[in-house]
C-alpha cells in the first residue's frame, strides 16, 4: 500500500503563552509543522523547550494562542469544545508517559473505553476489537487484570492498544518511553514502529532521549518554543 | 450497564472509607429521619385517631342552650344528622357527645371522672374501638343488662383511683341538660386495660342510660362529634357547614278554639322593657276583641309538637295589645317573651312549616321582623382557642334563651394537643435541615477532595474523547449512588431503631403517658412520607454535587494532565 503524502497535520505560525504569575511564558513562538500521513516522527529537545505543549496542540488538547492548527483538513482553532473533543475521539490516540489508564477499569475495559465513547458499536464488536488488539500488544493473559496488577511496560501496551482501538488517523506519545526500562521502551518502540508499518498510522512522539531517535523516520528539533531543524 | 454508570459505580468503591464515612453521616441522617418523622405520625395518629377522636372528634356541632356550653344539648337529633351527611365530605363516623363530668365516690376514695356514653357493641366496633375495649373482667353483656342500675366499664386505673372493683357501686352526683342536679348510682360491670392516661380519665355507659341520667328524651342527644378521612380538612369542612346553616324566625303553630290561623313568635326583650311575668304575651287587637281579652287575662292554646302525639297546652299572661296595622304580622300572630317563648319552644319543638308557606311572605314584609326572636342563632367560627373560650364564657351573659348553635374543630377545642403535633414536626424538622447540612458539607468536600485526587484522570478521559457532560455525569451519578445507598441503609436502620424501641415498655403516669400506646412508644412508618424523604435527600446530594462536577468537566484537558498531586 502507498503511503499517502497529503498533510495530515498543517500548523502555521503557531504561537502559545501561558501566564505565569505576573510573566507570561512563550512556549511556542510561531511554530510551522507538516505531518503527513504515516509519518514516525519524532519531536526532541531539552526539558522546557516546547514538546509537550506541541504535542498538546496537535492532539487538540490545549488551543494555540495564535497561528492556524489544521487536522485531517479541518481548522481546529474555530471548533466547539464539543466537536474538538469529538475529533480528539475519533482521529487521534494518545499514549502517556505516566501511561494515564483509569485504574477502576480492567485492561480489557481499559481498551475498550474510547470505542464505548463512540457509541456505534454494538456491544460484541467493542470486545473483538479491543481484544484484537489486546493480544497485538500481547496482553491476552492480561485482559482481567487491573493497572495496579500490570508492570510499566505493560501498562504502556495498555495504552498503546488504547490508543490504536478507534483506529485513528494520528497517535500522539509524549515520552513514551521515559518511565519504561530501556529493554521495555525499545520493545514498546518496536511495537509503535511496527504498527506504523502495518498499519500505517501516523506516529508522532516527543522525547529528549537520543536512544529513541534511532527509530524515528523523520526527526524535528525544537528549542525554546521554535523549530530549529 | 452503561459505561458512566460502570465508572460511576466502580468510583464509589474506590474512596472506600471516605464515601463510608459519608453515607454512614447520610444514613444515620436519614435514620434519625425516619424514626423522628415515624414518631411524630405516631403522636399524630394517637391524637387524631384516637385521642381528639375520642374526645371531640376532627369536628363537633354543638347546641347550647342558656349558655351551659359544657352540656349542649340537640333537640332533634335526626334533623342534624341529615344536614351533616348531606354536606360534609369524607365523613367516617357522627358520633353522640354524650359525657358529662362529675365526681364519683367509690369506696372510701373518690375521683373525678367523664362519663362518656357509647354504645360498645363488639359486633360494630371496629378493630381498633374493639382492641380498646378489650376487657380484663367483667361482660360484654352485662352492659347492655336492663337489670343492672347503669352498668359502667372502667379502667383498671379509673377503678383503683377510686377503690372499687367488679359489681361495686359508684355514687355519682352530675348535672343535667336542663341544669339540675340530680343523684345516680353506676354499677361497675367491665375491667377495662388502661392504655394510657387519657383513657382513665372516663368511664363508658350505655347511650340508653347516659341520655336517662342527663335528662335527654330519645330524638335528642349532647352534640354531634364527626369523624373525617381527612383530619387536616376540619376547618374547611366546619366553615362550610356553619355558612351552611341559616336561621329562621321562630314560630309556634298553635291552636286557639275559634281562631284561625293561629302563630305564637317570640318577641326579643331586649328591644322592649324588661317585663318578669312567666309566659308574657302581646296579642293582637282583633284577638282579643274576638276572645274578649285584655292586659292582665290568662289565655289558654294548643300547639302540635314534633315528637309528641297529643297536643301541649300552655297558658299565656297577656301584657300588651298591640295593633297589627303597624305591625304588620301574619293574622293571629300572639308574641311572647323570649325566655318564655325559648323554654317552650325547645321542651317541645313545633313542627316544621314548609318554606312555601304564605306566612314567610307576610314575615318577611313585615317592619317588625327585626323584634322576632330566631329558632337558633349561630355563633361566629373561632379561630382560635382563646376566642373559643371567651366566646363560650359570653354566652353566660346570654339572657334571651335562644340556642346557639357552634360549629368547631379540633383546632378550636384541642389547641394543645394540636400544637404538640406542630412541636414534633418542628423537631422532625430541625433533623431533616441538619441532615441537609451534613448532606452539604459532606458532599461539597468529598467531591472537592474527590477530584483534586481524580484531576490528571479527568484530563485523560477528555483527552481521549470523553465530553465534559459526561464527566459531569460521571460526579453526579457517584453521588447519586451513594446517597442512594445510603438513604437506602438509613430506611433500614431507622425501622430497626423503631421496631427497638416500640418494643420498650414504658411505665409512666406522668402527661407524656398520653403519647403512649399500651405503655409502649407509638410509631407509624408512612411509606409515602419515607419515599418523599429519600427522594428529597437524593435530589439535595445530587443538586450539591452538580456544582463542584460541573466544575471538574470545565477543567482543560491540558491543565488537567498537567495536574499532580
Amino acid at each position: 500500500m502507498a503511503i499517502s503524502t497529503t498533510p495530515l497535520i498543517h500548523l502555521s505560525s503557531v504561537t502559545k503563552e501561558y501566564p505565569l504569575g505576573n510573566t507570561t511564558v512563550h512556549a511556542l513562538r510561531g511554530v510551522d509543522l507538516t505531518v503527513s500521513k504515516g509519518d514516525f516522527m519524532s519531536i526532541v529537545g531539552p526539558s522546557g523547550s516546547g514538546k509537550t505543549t506541541l504535542l498538546n496542540i496537535i492532539g487538540c488538547i490545549d488551543q494555540a494562542t495564535s497561528g492556524s492548527v489544521v487536522i485531517d483538513g479541518q481548522e481546529i482553532t474555530t471548533m466547539n469544545d464539543k466537536q474538538i473533543t469529538d475529533l480528539r475521539l475519533y482521529k487521534i490516540g494518545f499514549i502517556f508517559q505516566t501511561f494515564n489508564l483509569i485504574p477502576v477499569l480492567n485492561v480489557i475495559e481499559n481498551v475498550e473505553f474510547p470505542l464505548l465513547l463512540m457509541k456505534t458499536f454494538s456491544k460484541t464488536e467493542v470486545r473483538s476489537r479491543a481484544e484484537r488488539l489486546i493480544e497485538a500488544v500481547g496482553l491476552s493473559e492480561h485482559s482481567q487484570h487491573r493497572p495496579a496488577e500490570l508492570s510499566g511496560g505493560q501498562r504502556q501496551r495498555v495504552a498503546i492498544a488504547r490508543a490504536l482501538v478507534t483506529q485513528p488517523a494520528i497517535i500522539l506519545a509524549d515520552e513514551p518511553t521515559a518511565n519504561l526500562d530501556s529493554e521495555t521502551g525499545n520493545q514498546i518502540l518496536e511495537l509503535m514502529r511496527d504498527l506504523n508499518q502495518k498499519e500505517h498510522t501516523t506516529f508522532i512522539f516527543s522525547t529528549h532521549d537520543h536512544n529513541v531517535l534511532a527509530y524515528a523516520k523523520k526527526i524535528v528539533k525544537i528549542k525554546d518554543g521554535l523549530i530549529t531543524e | 450497564m452503561g459505561l458512566i454508570t460502570r465508572l460511576s459505580l466502580r468510583n464509589l468503591f474506590r474512596q472506600k472509607r471516605r464515601n463510608l464515612f459519608l453515607g454512614a453521616a447520610i444514613a444515620f441522617g436519614m435514620s434519625i429521619l425516619i424514626v423522628a418523622n415515624a414518631f411524630s405520625h405516631g403522636i399524630s395518629d394517637t391524637l387524631f385517631n384516637k385521642m381528639i377522636v375520642f374526645i371531640a372528634g376532627h369536628m363537633e356541632v354543638d347546641v347550647i342552650e342558656n349558655g351551659r356550653f359544657r352540656t349542649p344539648v340537640m333537640r332533634d337529633r335526626a334533623a342534624y344528622v341529615s344536614l351533616i351527611t348531606s354536606n360534609i365530605s369524607g365523613l367516617i363516623e357522627i358520633k353522640d357527645n354524650l359525657s358529662t363530668t362529675c365526681r364519683g365516690i367509690g369506696k372510701g376514695k373518690s375521683d373525678l371522672m367523664v362519663i362518656v356514653g357509647v354504645d360498645i357493641n363488639m359486633n360494630k366496633l371496629s378493630e381498633d374501638e374493639r382492641n380498646y375495649f378489650s376487657l380484663i373482667g367483667g361482660s360484654y353483656e352485662a352492659y347492655h343488662d336492663r337489670s343492672v342500675v347503669n352498668p359502667i366499664f372502667i379502667t383498671e386505673g379509673k377503678a383503683k383511683s377510686l377503690g372499687v372493683t367488679l359489681n361495686d357501686q359508684i355514687r355519682i352526683r352530675l348535672q343535667t341538660v336542663y341544669g339540675q342536679s340530680q343523684t345516680a348510682m353506676l354499677t361497675v360491670v367491665g375491667l377495662l386495660k388502661s392504655k394510657n392516661a387519657y383513657m382513665d380519665f372516663a368511664v363508658y355507659l350505655n347511650p340508653t342510660d347516659m341520655k336517662a341520667l342527663m335528662g335527654l328524651r330519645p330524638q335528642e342527644t349532647g352534640a354531634l362529634q364527626l369523624v373525617l378521612k381527612k383530619p387536616k380538612s376540619a376547618i374547611e369542612q366546619a366553615n362550610h357547614l356553619h355558612d351552611i346553616l341559616t336561621s329562621n324566625i321562630a314560630v309556634i303553630p298553635s291552636n286557639i278554639a275559634g281562631i284561625s290561623p293561629n302563630w305564637v313568635m317570640c318577641l326579643k326583650q331586649k328591644h322592649h322593657a324588661s317585663n318578669t311575668t312567666l309566659n308574657a304575651a302581646w296579642i293582637p287587637l282583633d284577638m282579643a276583641q274576638t276572645l274578649h281579652l285584655t292586659t292582665g287575662n290568662v289565655m289558654s292554646l294548643t300547639h302540635a309538637a314534633r315528637f309528641e302525639r297529643s297536643p301541649i297546652e300552655w297558658t299565656l299572661n297577656v301584657v300588651k295589645i298591640y295593633d297589627n296595622r303597624t305591625y304588620k304580622l301574619p293574622t293571629g300572630t300572639i308574641l311572647v317573651l323570649d325566655q318564655s317563648f325559648y323554654k317552650e319552644y325547645y321542651a317541645n319543638i313545633p313542627p316544621i312549616i314548609p318554606s312555601s308557606d304564605l306566612l314567610w311572605a307576610t314575615l318577611k314584609q313585615s317592619p317588625f321582623k327585626a323584634n322576632l326572636g330566631n329558632d337558633f342563632d349561630i355563633l361566629p367560627r373561632s379561630s382560635t382557642t382563646k376566642e373559643f373560650t371567651k366566646r363560650m364564657k359570653d354566652l353566660n351573659n346570654e339572657k334571651s334563651g335562644v340556642a346557639y348553635i357552634d360549629v368547631r374543630t379540633m383546632y378550636e377545642t384541642a389547641s394543645a394537643v394540636v400544637k404538640m403535633e406542630g412541636v414534633l414536626n418542628m423537631v422532625t424538622m430541625i433533623a431533616v435541615l441538619v441532615l441537609f447540612f451534613i448532606i452539604l458539607i459532606g458532599v461539597i468536600n468529598t467531591l472537592r477532595m474527590t477530584i483534586r485526587e481524580r484531576t490528571r484522570e479527568i484530563g485523560t478521559t477528555r483527552a481521549i474523547g470523553m465530553q465534559r457532560r459526561d464527566v459531569l455525569m460521571t460526579f453526579v451519578l457517584e453521588t447519586f449512588f451513594l446517597s442512594v445507598f445510603s438513604t437506602l441503609s438509613g430506611v433500614i436502620v431507622g425501622l430497626l431503631i423503631i421496631a427497638g424501641l416500640g418494643a420498650i415498655t414504658i411505665q409512666t403516669d406522668s402527661f407524656f403517658s398520653i403519647l403512649l400506646v399500651d405503655k409502649h412508644l407509638h410509631f407509624v412508618v408512612n411509606p409515602i412520607t419515607v419515599i418523599m424523604n429519600l427522594i428529597l435527600i437524593v435530589t439535595i446530594a445530587v443538586i450539591t454535587a452538580y456544582f463542584p462536577a460541573r466544575r471538574a468537566a470545565r477543567i482543560s484537558a491540558a491543565e488537567a494532565l498537567r495536574h499532580f498531586e
